[in-house]
């Protein structure tokens, strides 16, 4: 509670990024009820109206197909935040106890869990991403798993190092040597005392996934028509996108301004749950 | 009459620091004597180190002399003092593997000194390298030669330190705090072999310390320094008989003198609670314990005395069985059932570490901290957990009002009773307390100790006081256990250990502390 305040307080940056992601989720939501242009997220096409500069009826013009480029952009949004949210979700809750075990137990436990670990990140990080949709076939589900699968390692990592840190601890011997269980240091001293920096990182990643499904929709293997997605608008209207600039140009800002918002929130976090870097 | 080797006269200096201007020396006035050892004595940050530094001419950036002058042998310096460093003037810092540099063996840094000074030829450095390295009585030296510094041993580091100073055959050598980070047995040692290399190379001496002991058993003159100001100057003999400064004489009230209140009873008749029987313990080829024994008896308080490293708090964790001793055993003696326990259970020994702070879960509220031993002992009603915590909060002198607040608003010393009531809950019969008061200031240290006392008498508790500190041990013990490079070497009632320690080692942490000659 008391970060989301010190998030809010106000006049601060990360009070801004997160009032523009909560107003995007809300609107994106709502979208499909308040524009007159709702049949367009099915995939209705409008021919006689196409490829309009933006004006008071169509705010950010119309595609090629006609469809309403403003009422796409904000029905997307949903979908790219529903990416980065459960690509986070996922990464965290498969990393997080992988690590924890591995930093807590040591030994050859550690070892294996940071070698399977070792062999995900020996892939570059869009490369398996889009061996897993190649392979499990173009959808945003198939995005999700594989931006997560190839993402998890790194909270192994972080989780691991706090979690040798954490162990040393004098408040661990003092539990240990009244018999705590491996189970119960981990939950009520390590968890509790590492989940700081996963949460920072987890709001930077958050920006990150959009980009990649962005990216991954692009090439053809992420969302698929007539879903909406950024990376696929994009894609949608590349071809023209010299003679028509508003067609690309708003799902591309609207794709700078999450991520940035994300990395933000992060770098707020990054100061809110680590004092001593804002004393400095 | 001694000549003055360097003066320095009103000596102002002050240093810029986030736009503010802070007066680090003010009108500074300094004789040295060639051939005597000139003390500067003050607390850290009373800008002892910086008059070493400006002798050296090596001011940090942000300083600024206002006004002064330096002369050495009644020449103005003032511009030269790059000149004189390292080659009339030499200098002895705290941390000796800190002032080297790790890449270098021990050679290479006498190469590169001796190549700029005086342009020797390879052999000749590598024999007046020797010759300083026996000079400072280092055992074994060619092959000390080829080691880095990470592989020496704090002294020896201290002692090659020494050896680098030497190797210019200095006038003048400024020792800063060179004793501060050495044990008690070094410590005497580095500075004996200090004042044999000042007599031998007929040079002078600045004594930088905090130790007024230190102090006043080798300086021939004293400065006492307290906020950048020289405060009282004079022979050592005229300052420790007759102070004038009232600061200099509160340092001199806390020079401990040995005092006669030892715990009343040093006969040990209560039946035994705790046996360690030649335990062992090997670490990564390095022996951490060799054949320690102790006995503790009901409501008695052993004392365990040892530097950092001595091995007693590996002791600490062997005893509380999560560590694994290589051999040996330790038994908890039930008198109710006059049962052997081998394997110490849980309930039976608590701990009281040194620092709060690292002891407590700074996520966790200190009434979870204090009921965690509760809990894991399979207590789930929330109702006697209450009451538990909160009688044993009243019991520790810490109000019911702490209980849902957090470990880092807490001051130190309740701190340390949330550890101590942590540790007492399951009402151990002996609890091992490790240097359970060095991170507190002196008057919390007091009361903390009366808390313990107190509870000792009320528990009936034995406790196992670990710590370094031998005036603190020797006020609170009923037997003392000497422990040094993992034995035990000396066992026997405070006054004993204290008017006749049998062993060097022990008679030099005792001639560290106290003002006595043994």
């Amino acid at each position: 509670m008391e970060i989301i305040k010190q998030l809010l307080r106000p006049k601060s940056i990360t009070s801004y990024a997160l009032f523009f992601l909560v107003f995007l989720l809300i609107l994106s939501i709502f979208i499909p009820f308040i524009s007159p242009y709702a049949e367009d997220l099915q995939g209705a096409v409008h021919f006689e109206i196409a490829n309009q500069q933006p004006s008071i009826s169509h705010w950010f013009g119309t595609d090629a197909a006609g469809r309403d480029m403003f009422t796409l952009t904000i029905g997307a949004a949903i979908t790219s935040l529903k990416i980065a949210l459960m690509v986070v979700f996922i990464s965290v809750l498969v990393g997080t106890p992988f690590g924890l075990i591995a930093g807590t137990f040591g030994g050859w436990i550690d070892e294996i869990i940071m070698r399977v670990a070792d062999g995900f990140l020996a892939f570059p990080p869009l490369v398996l991403p889009i061996m897993i949709t190649a392979v499990l076939g173009p959808s945003l589900e198939n995005v999700i798993l594989g931006i997560a699968i190839s993402w998890f390692p790194w909270y192994v990592r972080i989780a691991r190092a706090q979690a040798v840190v954490v162990k040393n601890y004098d408040f661990v011997l003092v539990s240990k040597t009244l018999g705590a269980s491996r189970l119960h240091i981990i939950i009520k001293h390590i968890l509790p005392n590492s989940i700081s920096p996963i949460v920072i990182q987890g709001s930077i990643d958050a920006g990150y996934a959009i980009l990649i499904s962005a990216g991954l929709s692009f090439i053809g293997l992420g969302a698929q028509p007539p879903e909406v997605e950024w990376g696929l608008l994009i894609t949608q209207s590349r071809v023209q996108f010299l003679n028509y600039w508003w067609t690309i140009t708003f799902p591309g800002l609207f794709i700078i301004f999450t991520v940035m918002c994300f990395n933000i929130i992060g770098d707020g976090l990054r100061d809110i749950l680590n004092p001593k870097i804002v004393k400095d | 009459m001694a000549k003055n080797l360097l003066e320095i006269n009103n000596l102002d200096l002050t240093i810029r620091s986030d736009q503010r201007t802070l007066k680090i020396l003010n009108s500074i006035n300094l004789n040295i004597q060639s051939g005597k050892i000139t003390g500067l004595v003050g607390h850290s940050g009373s800008g002892k180190t910086m008059i070493a530094r400006f002798i050296l001419g090596l001011l940090p950036k942000n300083a600024k002399v206002k006004s002064g002058e330096i002369l050495y042998n009644l020449k103005s310096i003032i511009n030269k003092r790059h000149q004189l460093r390292g080659n009339k003037i030499a200098v002895v810092f705290q941390d000796p593997l800190g002032s080297m540099n790790p890449l270098y063996t021990v050679s290479q840094h006498f190469t590169i000194i001796l190549k700029n000074r005086y342009s020797f030829n390879k052999d000749t450095i590598t024999e007046h390298t020797k010759k300083c390295l026996n000079d400072v009585e280092l055992i074994n030296v060619p092959g000390i030669l080829d080691k880095y510094p990470h592989q020496l041993s704090g002294g020896q580091a201290q002692r090659v330190m020494i050896a680098l100073t030497i190797s210019v055959s200095p006038e003048l050598i400024i020792a800063d705090e060179i004793t501060t980070a050495l044990d008690a047995n070094l410590k005497i040692q580095t500075l004996e072999l200090l004042l044999s290399l000042k007599e031998r190379l007929n040079s002078s001496i600045i004594l930088i310390t905090h130790d007024l002991l230190i102090a006043k058993r080798y300086c021939d003159k004293i400065n006492i320094i307290q906020n950048g100001a020289i405060i009282e100057q004079g022979k050592t003999k005229e300052i420790f008989e007759n102070p004038k400064h009232n600061y200099t004489k509160t340092l001199l009230s806390k020079i401990k003198s040995v005092q006669n209140k030892y715990k009343v009873s040093d006969n040990v008749k209560t039946p035994l609670v705790l046996r360690v029987e030649n335990i062992s313990k090997t670490f990564g080829g390095i022996k951490i314990l060799n054949s320690v024994s102790l006995n503790m008896y009901a409501e008695k308080t052993l004392g365990i005395i040892g530097e950092s490293g001595s091995g007693k708090s590996t002791l600490a964790k062997i005893i509380l069985n999560i560590l694994p001793a290589d051999s040996g055993s330790v038994s908890i003696i039930n008198n109710d059932t006059k049962n052997f326990i081998s394997n110490a259970s849980c309930t039976d020994i608590g701990i009281v570490l040194q620092n709060p702070l690292n002891s407590l879960n700074p996520k966790m509220k200190i009434a979870e901290s204090i009921s965690e031993p509760l809990i894991l002992s399979g207590y789930k009603d929330p109702n006697y957990l209450k009451t538990e915590v909160y009688n044993i909060m009243e019991r520790v002198k810490l109000s019911k009002s702490f209980c849902n607040r957090y470990p880092h608003s807490l001051s130190g010393g309740q701190r340390q009773r949330v550890a101590i009531a942590r540790a007492l809950i399951l009402k151990p019969k002996i609890l091992i307390l490790d240097e359970p008061t060095s991170s507190l200031d002196l008057t919390i240290q007091d009361s903390i100790i009366d808390l313990l006392m107190e509870l000792q008498k009320d528990r009936k508790i034995s406790y196992l006081f670990i710590s370094h500190d031998i005036d603190l041990v020797s006020k609170v013990s009923n037997q003392i256990s000497v422990i040094y490079n993992g034995e035990i070497i000396e066992t026997g009632s405070p006054k004993e250990i204290i008017k006749k320690p049998k062993k060097d080692y022990t008679k030099s942490l005792i001639r560290s502390v106290y003002e006595l000659d043994i």
